[in-house]
């Protein structure tokens, strides 16, 4: 094809594209009426983006008016540079984002200079979470979570984790508060190394989530879980409560807008990611991809991430790192 | 015309005037220097890989600069005595590279502030008219055709949305 | 072995279907496509295509997947052959013998020696993932730490006999791209190091960003060379001459360039295999003198291996959850989201997918044959009959969308930009560039590596050589740090006891 032909092309192409783009945005009052930005502050293919894929296009029907969510991708900073965006974003709401714990509030807390606090946000809802887990390796130096905090007095355990400030981070912190026990910290960069780690006895434990750790329980024994209750992916691994340790902790990916989002647009919101965590079609979809229904309006997440903030707060005044 | 000099990844076939050498001598002691300092803000665990580094490049940058001193006075010393001009290697069309390099760094600032389409449809005619292209139907339609197909892939096709300008909402 | 035969016997007629075939051949063509626009990299077009795969039927989505993966594993030869602008940081080394190929005439044969390199690497790496995978796996977990800080080494000192004629500023380069592979979060300690306070810089920069910049930009911005003023066409033909390559002239680098892509590939996270690659091809020519210049050894190298990377990096993937390459860690949260975890169970749960994918990336490698030479010649060579005065702008106005579009950030494309004007000057004061990213790439892993490992036995360095692993790569590392001084005294020998030099230029 000659230049000529290829360029009225090109011309021809640009100008369906200029009238189609100005027919979508012919107006109706109501919100929404132009796409909206889901920010997700990690990687394509982590547990944050695998999540807010399979709630979009539940979001999307009930918010009718043929809304679209485009999920964009931030990472960065384990975290930071997402959630920076989204608090300095307009708040229209058609930027929403995951402002994750305790990834959020430790960004706010621990560093120098904080690119945002936990007040520049609206809390608008919460679908899933994971659960932390503790595990060593099976037919390894350690048959129970008591052998583990025998020898853990004795010397210090090497602890493989993610990242500082992760939650695994943080389990072992509380871990070390509340039993006594010494821990190193090994930073190893993500739970997928972490877990390999494990598995190759370079270290002594580690922690890991739920759906991370249940995948390779013929290699892995997990001693405890830092729920409420036992979890039935993990079937028969006791919680820490159950064992005589007040341990609870994990992360949840917070749907979140920046501060000052109109009232009637967060709880237009805020109801439909609550009849989505009651959808019988979602709650299957989340199944199949291993993700833990904990669902929470927005008056509760709010509640939910203070109270997180006021604790971890604390951790890093007694316990800094 | 002579073979252009390549971008290979080993460096090209002549070697460097010494003139040169010692300039680029000078920067590396410079840049790695004043890493060396600011490292030292650092905890002790995070300075020591940097440093170490830093310190190869003076080393390195030492030896070349005496190299280059060495071989600019050699250099001089065979043109004293008669010797032709020692090696010429002048970069292929200064002016033009400079211009054409001069017009990507504005282009890339423009996209910041004027959006994607609008800048490149700007960026390729301009630059297409200033190097010479000189077919006036072409140099109109090319950069709109070809910004519009870039355009449609990504913003439709990709879904990945190109930077706007503050003008329109959508492009 | 007959459980696994039965399988891949089954999966071979799941792949085979109607759907399959289109989503392998549909994604072969757009990754070939894709990924020989400079700016657009192959991890690029598989992140931009992943979520248009979630409604799929999982081998549809899988087979095209596999196809974009190798398609655009092997596209960014094309640019990297007609333009010298490697269409993707794979395709580097590709530019380095294919480009002179092309202003010998020989564009057409050299591109089809690029496809045909790049589907051998791809097979090989398939049958690799098919029949070896649980055992690599098992073997890929004895490396911790300090194993792998060694292999890292064993990467860098490698560089040794890439450091070109000057060794001086072939250490400073790899210097300055150590040194930028620091810029960003310690790893260990969670403190920054240099990023000034600029937010973007906390996760440090972005390799691709470098490799962009640094090998993309000053070629292009070289094609002012070629402006005739009046605007006409550029001068390299791109019909296929016939002879100018024979398998038997390959295939030893063939096999030789797809173990380093598939070792590459298995452990974790390296992107230089097609440096490594190229340089062992190199090392054991018989005309190293070529190479730069025209070598069709080192062509097949540099394009055999980045294939070879591909099916490889997904075996500590499926079987650990590793990630063995950007493009893996992709792939995983696919496999993801569509319902499939990673782990060993994964081969005797869902045999048919864990096979059938794996003839997939094997059967895409094989149409790379077809598409990647003859599509080549069709699509691309219309470029050609762009005006370089016109093309140039295009060119650098997809780098800017492409840069952009990988991560939504002008900041990576004033990056990207920034490293191609230091490309530039590095190039015009004689400096060598490829030294740069492999700093870049290599050294903040390889310091990760050493501090954690240093953690782990609170402080004893015995830890790094007690292991027989580590023991077997510091040989290694000593091997290849000594040879090019061995071979160097060696030929000094030859020369004076034979007297006239057998080494022609």
């Amino acid at each position: 094809m000659s230049i000529r032909r290829k360029l009225g092309l090109g011309l021809a192409i640009l100008a369906i594209l200029a009238t189609a783009s100005m027919g979508t945005s012919a107006a109706f009052a109501e919100y929404p009426e132009r796409p909206i930005t889901f920010i997700v502050p990690y990687g394509a293919g982590g547990g944050n983006d695998i999540g807010t894929r399979t709630w979009a296009p539940y979001l999307e029907q009930c918010l009718g008016n043929g809304a679209t969510v485009v999920v964009v991708n931030k990472p960065g900073a384990g975290g930071e540079v997402g959630f920076t965006e989204l608090a300095n974003s307009a708040p229209d709401g058609y930027t929403l984002g995951s402002a994750a714990t305790p990834n959020m509030p430790l960004g706010a807390i621990t560093r120098e200079k904080p690119t945002y606090t936990v007040d520049s946000f609206t809390y608008v809802g919460n679908l899933y979470g994971s659960s932390s887990t503790l595990n060593v390796l099976k037919g390894g130096k350690f048959a129970n979570l008591d052998a583990v905090i025998a020898e853990g007095k004795n010397r210090p355990l090497t602890w493989g984790m993610s990242g500082f400030g992760s939650d695994d981070h943080l389990m072992g912190l509380r871990l070390m508060q509340l039993t006594g026990i010494k821990l190193t910290f090994i930073p190893l960069g993500d739970a997928a190394s972490v877990r390999n780690a494990i598995l190759g006895n370079h270290v002594d434990l580690g922690g890991l989530s739920l759906a991370e750790a249940a995948p390779f329980q013929d290699q892995l024994s997990t001693l405890a879980v830092a729920a409420d209750a036992q979890s039935p992916v993990l079937p028969g691994v006791p919680t820490f409560t159950e064992q005589g340790i007040d341990l609870i902790g994990g992360s949840l990916p917070i749907i979140s807008a920046p501060k000052g989002l109109p009232a009637d647009i967060a709880t237009k919101l805020s109801d439909c990611f609550v009849s989505i965590a009651k959808d019988p079609k979602f709650q299957a979809d989340a199944e199949q991809r291993k993700l833990l229904l904990i669902p929470m309006d927005a008056a509760q997440t709010d509640a939910y991430v203070r109270s997180e903030t006021a604790t971890l707060k604390t951790l890093w005044e007694t316990n800094p790192w | 015309m002579d073979a252009p000099e390549t971008s290979s990844g080993a460096a090209s076939e002549a070697p460097a005037r010494p003139s040169q050498d010692i300039i680029s001598s000078l920067v590396v002691l410079a840049f790695s220097i004043t890493v060396f300092f600011i490292a030292g803000d650092l905890p002790v665990q995070s300075q020591i890989f940097p440093r170490a580094v830093a310190v190869l490049m003076v080393i390195c940058g030492g030896l070349m600069l005496i190299r280059a001193l060495l071989a600019q006075r050699a250099a001089s010393a065979a043109i004293a005595a008669g010797a032709a001009a020692v090696m010429r290697t002048p970069m292929v069309a200064p002016l033009k590279t400079g211009l054409i390099i001069l017009y990507s760094l504005l282009y890339v600032a423009a996209v910041g502030q004027l959006g994607f389409v609008i800048s490149s449809i700007i960026f390729i005619f301009v630059t297409a008219h200033t190097f010479g292209f000189r077919k006036p139907v072409a140099l109109v339609l090319t950069p709109i055709g070809f910004v519009g197909c870039v355009y449609f892939l990504f913003e439709r096709v990709l879904h990945t949305p190109l930077p706007t300008s503050p003008f329109f909402g959508w492009m | 072995m007959s459980p696994v035969i039965d399988n891949l016997f089954n999966a071979l007629v799941a792949v085979l279907n109607w759907d399959s075939i289109l989503g392998m051949v549909g994604g072969t063509i757009l990754g070939v496509v894709l990924s020989a626009v400079p700016g657009i990299s192959a991890t690029m077009a598989i992140a931009l295509a992943i979520p248009f795969t979630y409604g799929m039927a999982p081998l549809v989505a899988l087979g095209l997947l596999a196809g974009i993966h190798n398609g655009a594993s092997q596209g960014g030869a094309i640019p990297a052959v007609l333009l010298n602008i490697p269409g993707t940081p794979g395709s580097i080394c590709t530019a380095w013998d294919g480009y002179p190929l092309a202003r010998q005439g020989k564009a057409g044969a050299a591109i089809q020696l690029a496809a045909v390199s790049s589907a051998v690497g791809g097979m090989i790496s398939a049958v690799s993932l098919m029949l070896l995978a649980p055992p690599l796996a098992t073997i890929s977990l004895a490396f911790g730490p300090p194993e792998i800080f060694w292999v890292i080494v064993v990467g860098l000192a490698s560089i040794a006999a890439m450091l070109g004629d000057d060794m001086l500023k072939g250490l400073i380069a790899a210097g300055f791209g150590l040194l930028i592979g620091t810029v960003g979060l310690d790893n260990v300690t969670g403190g920054e190091r240099f990023t000034f306070g600029v937010l973007e810089l906390v996760n440090g920069i972005p390799e691709l960003a470098v490799m962009v910049g640094m090998f993309t930009l000053p070629p292009a911005w070289e094609l002012v060379q070629q402006f005739t003023g009046a605007g006409h066409p550029s001068n390299i033909k791109i019909e296929h001459t016939a002879g100018v390559w024979r398998v038997s002239q390959v295939w030893k680098v063939w096999i030789k360039s797809s173990i380093i892509g598939i070792v590459n590939g298995i452990l974790p996270g390296s992107a230089i295999s097609a440096f490594l690659a190229y340089n062992e091809a190199k090392r054991a020519s018989k005309t190293p003198e070529l190479f730069g210049h025209g070598s069709i050894e080192g062509l097949a190298a540099a394009e055999s291996v980045n294939n070879a990377d591909n099916a490889a990096a997904m075996i500590p993937t499926l079987t650990l959850g590793v990630p063995g390459s950007n493009i893996a860690a992709l792939m995983l949260g696919a496999l993801l989201i569509q319902g499939f975890q990673p782990g060993p169970q994964l081969f005797t749960d869902a045999p048919i997918i864990v096979y059938g994918y794996s003839w997939q990336m094997f059967i895409t490698s094989a149409l790379l044959i077809l598409f990647g030479g003859v599509l080549a010649n069709r699509l691309f060579g219309n470029i050609l009959r762009i005006p370089p005065v016109m093309l140039l702008p295009l060119i650098i106005c997809i780098m800017v969308a492409g840069s952009f579009a990988a991560e939504n950030s002008m900041f990576d494309v004033y990056l990207a930009f920034f490293f191609g004007l230091v490309g530039f000057a590095m190039l015009h004061f004689k400096f060598p560039i490829a030294p740069v990213i492999i700093g870049v790439v290599l050294g903040s892993k390889a310091e990760f590596n050493l501090r954690v490992s240093l953690l782990l036995s609170g402080g004893d360095p015995s830890i790094l050589y007690s292991g027989p692993i580590c023991m077997v790569l510091i040989a290694a590392t000593i091997l290849l740090l000594s040879y090019p001084a061995i071979s160097h005294w060696r030929a000094k020998r030859r020369r004076l006891a034979g007297g006239s030099s057998p080494l022609a230029s």
